[in-house]
């Protein structure tokens, strides 16, 4: 590739151009292109007209006037949309490191080769392919407040159990380790295959070097599967962020407004109170959120992932 | 992420790209039809959400209809009730909607503001159709100056479900018992609700999925309160009848145990409820208990009288059809005499005539004769509708997040309906 570019530089312009019909670039780019104008249809159009759609204060029925700035204006001033925010962040600061933390000492558990391990792998890696609307079903009814099976577990000893999705103390923590448990299954599975290809060389020769397994741990395994914890992390921040379906399945955003959060608010807004225009300005901002997010993650990877290739 | 939310912008994309081009090919199908066609095949669509016993009435009743009319063919499809009124709207602006389709009290005024009815007032110019059987107070919902934007099929006061067996095993009165006395009131009630509680078992339940507060006005207007003023222009629920209510509930909750608590999922068909509030049309689900006895009675009274909330479910002819004339022949079949009379095996006929009748009260499995006249026909004069409002499901939103607070026990009473007047009160200036 880079030797043909080269020979052509010398060229004139339009035997360049007729170079590219045949050229491997050709052939690339035919070769992206059902990705490229995927992108641009199912992403970039839809993404441009919600952006128009925001700007305007279309309710579904009738037509969409425009309003410049006024949802936008409306979000800011909005108190139910701050909590909402605020719910957001509490969810994905809980779930976060939750699953990342649980996922990878599952990793550490189940990696070595004993006999039945596929078992416990197959079982924690099951929900991951369960539905999410089955998954918040049973989890609502194992959290019923008389009848759950949580609470009737507690009777046994003694210990009467809060109305869990009811209780605005406890119904984020419950959706919170309802996810965690539905999905930490995918992390463990990619940090199983991160930890088996770390060099057995390293162990010993740390061993020798007199490190403990807690040393080796810290020193040795955590800075070798550091690209796959930021693979991770960037998958369930940005899961966590449009989290929806046991939402909506568990507690439909209450008590109150406790676990309301921006998805669900902008499903509320659109299919349930119809006002499209202002549910396209929450997902425009969700979507800055993401991307905010994202960008600072991967600004700060290059200070704690090595051995990036 | 990214890629999840492309999807749904495509599929609201698509919404709106279709909305634009349908504009223009329904105005012009809409007007080259007319009586010259009597004979052309045309297919209707009549969309409900009917379970499969509703549907099998449906389907019977269709097929009388083609008995006469058989060049109309129709498509019934059902959508769950939660998903309903947005499926309508959602097909209404991709101009999409349905021929003819079942409409319910909440979803009305949203339907009728958007004008998405067609009006049936000319339905009373024929003789034949008998208008006048209809009790006026069940066309109300629909009317708006002179033109009438829909046709009731079920007007359903809400009664007590009560489990017969719970009240003999606690050797208490039934309410029936007591509405003969004369003593069925709300006092009574909560003393009979906590008579038959016991471990794993309550006296009563108003809700549904916790989120069917409405049957809880009928405490509050036969003490004299109501949910709004006269003109709904302000919520009028924070007064002594309404904290009265909630001061009720908050007791039968957590100082009698005789309500269950929020995220309890126990049913009335479980046999774990002494007495459950529903509307009428709930008797198909009961007719299918088969492990203790129940029946139904009145709701109890309170110094002002006994008012039960009036559900109603109607049919409406959407706006767009291809073909208003034929869908008009349909809405008209299904709301005749004979129309109402088949559907009454599952829902309380707005017809006279019909209500009257015994083919409504003798169904199998149907409670006593006599418990149906009073609870369901003789109150048809006390119930009440509670009026929607275009702002609906925000004011519904603020009201449940106040049950809320009272399921949690973290406010008062007093306290949560002063919040839900702060949220209410301002949507219902608009």
């Amino acid at each position: 590739m880079e030797l043909k570019v080269k020979a052509a530089e010398g060229l004139p312009v339009k035997k360049i151009r007729r170079k590219i019909w045949g050229s491997e670039a050709f052939y690339g780019y035919l070769f992206v292109s059902p990705m490229v104008i995927g992108f641009l249809l199912v992403m970039l159009v839809p993404f441009i007209y919600s952006v128009y759609m925001s700007l305007t204060d279309w309710k579904l029925l009738g037509d969409p006037n425009f309003i410049g700035s006024e949802n936008y204006q409306r979000l800011v001033n909005d108190p139910d949309f701050w909590e909402v925010m605020k719910n957001t962040l509490l969810f994905s600061g809980g779930l976060v490191p939750l699953n990342i933390v649980i996922a990878l000492l599952l990793a550490l558990l189940l990696q070595r080769h004993l006999p039945g391990i596929g078992l416990f792998r197959t079982a924690i890696f099951i929900p991951v392919m369960t539905s999410i609307v089955v998954w918040s079903i049973i989890w609502k009814y194992m959290f019923g407040t008389d009848e759950g099976f949580i609470n009737q577990l507690l009777d046994v000893f003694g210990i009467t159990g809060p109305a869990w999705l009811y209780d605005p103390k406890f119904a984020m923590g419950a959706v919170i380790v309802v996810s965690a448990l539905k999905n930490v299954g995918l992390n463990m599975v990619l940090f199983l295959a991160a930890l088996q290809q770390v060099d057995k060389n390293l162990y010993e020769a740390s061993y020798l070097d007199g490190a403990n397994k807690l040393k080796q741990f810290w020193n040795v395994t955590l800075p070798m599967i550091t690209p796959t914890v930021f693979l991770t992390l960037i998958l369930t921040v940005i899961g966590s962020m449009k989290v929806f379906g046991q939402i909506y399945v568990m507690t439909g955003g209450g008590p109150g407004n406790h676990t309301k959060v921006l998805v669900y608010y902008i499903w509320e807004n659109a299919f349930k109170l119809f006002d499209f225009g202002y549910a396209s300005a929450i997902a425009i901002v969700l979507f800055v959120i993401i991307l905010f997010f994202t960008l600072v993650q991967w600004s700060v990877r290059k200070r704690w992932v090595f051995h990036e290739q | 992420m990214i890629k999840k939310l492309g999807i749904i912008f495509l599929v609201i994309f698509l919404i709106a790209v279709s909305s634009a081009c349908n504009k223009d090919s329904t105005t012009t199908a809409s007007n080259d039809k007319g009586s010259k066609a009597k004979d052309k095949q045309v297919e209707l669509t009549f969309m409900m959400w009917g379970n499969e016993a509703h549907q099998e009435v449906y389907n019977k009743l269709i097929g009388k209809f083609n008995e006469t009319h058989p060049n109309i063919k129709v498509k019934m499809e059902s959508v769950p009730f939660p998903d309903y009124q947005q499926k309508i709207t959602v097909l209404a602006a991709g101009r999409e909607l349905p021929d003819v389709g079942w409409v319910a009290e909440r979803m009305v005024p949203q339907f009728m503001q958007n004008g998405i009815l067609d009006d049936v007032s000319s339905f009373k110019d024929d003789k034949e159709y008998k208008m006048d059987d209809f009790f006026p107070s069940t066309l109300d919902l629909f009317r708006k100056d002179d033109k009438l934007f829909g046709i009731p099929f079920s007007t359903p006061p809400e009664v007590l479900f009560y489990n017969k067996d719970l009240f003999l095993k606690a050797g208490e009165k039934t309410p029936n018992e007591h509405v003969q006395a004369g003593t069925w009131n709300w006092e009574q009630f909560e003393k009979s609700a906590k008579a038959i509680s016991a471990k794993g078992t309550y006296g009563a339940n108003f809700f549904r999925d916790w989120n069917t507060w409405i049957p809880l006005l009928s405490h509050t207007w036969s003490y004299g309160g109501d949910l709004f003023d006269k003109n709904q222009t302000k919520f009028t629920w924070n007064s002594s009848q309404g904290v009265e209510t909630l001061k009720m509930l908050d007791r039968m909750m957590f100082k009698d145990g005789s309500h269950p608590k929020a995220g309890e999922q126990v049913s009335f068909e479980s046999g774990k409820i002494g007495m459950f509030f529903d509307v009428y049309s709930y008797v198909s689900r009961a007719r299918e208990v088969k492990d203790f006895a129940w029946d139904i009675a009145p709701l109890p009274e309170g110094p002002e009288g006994r008012f039960p909330m009036l559900g109603q479910a109607g049919y409406g002819l959407f706006k767009g059809s291809k073909h208003p004339e034929e869908a008009k022949e349909l809405l008209k079949f299904f709301t005749s005499h004979e129309g109402i009379s088949a559907t009454s095996t599952y829902f309380v006929p707005p017809r006279e005539s019909v209500l009257s009748s015994d083919e409504f009260v003798n169904q199998p499995n149907n409670p006593p004769a006599e418990s149906i006249k009073r609870a369901v026909i003789d109150e048809m004069d006390n119930a009440r509708l509670q009026a929607g409002h275009i702002e609906w499901q925000k004011i519904d939103n603020a009201i449940q997040f106040g049950f809320d607070e009272l399921f949690g026990q973290l406010k008062k009473p007093e306290d949560i309906l002063k919040g839900m007047e702060d949220k209410i009160d301002p949507l219902l200036k608009k």
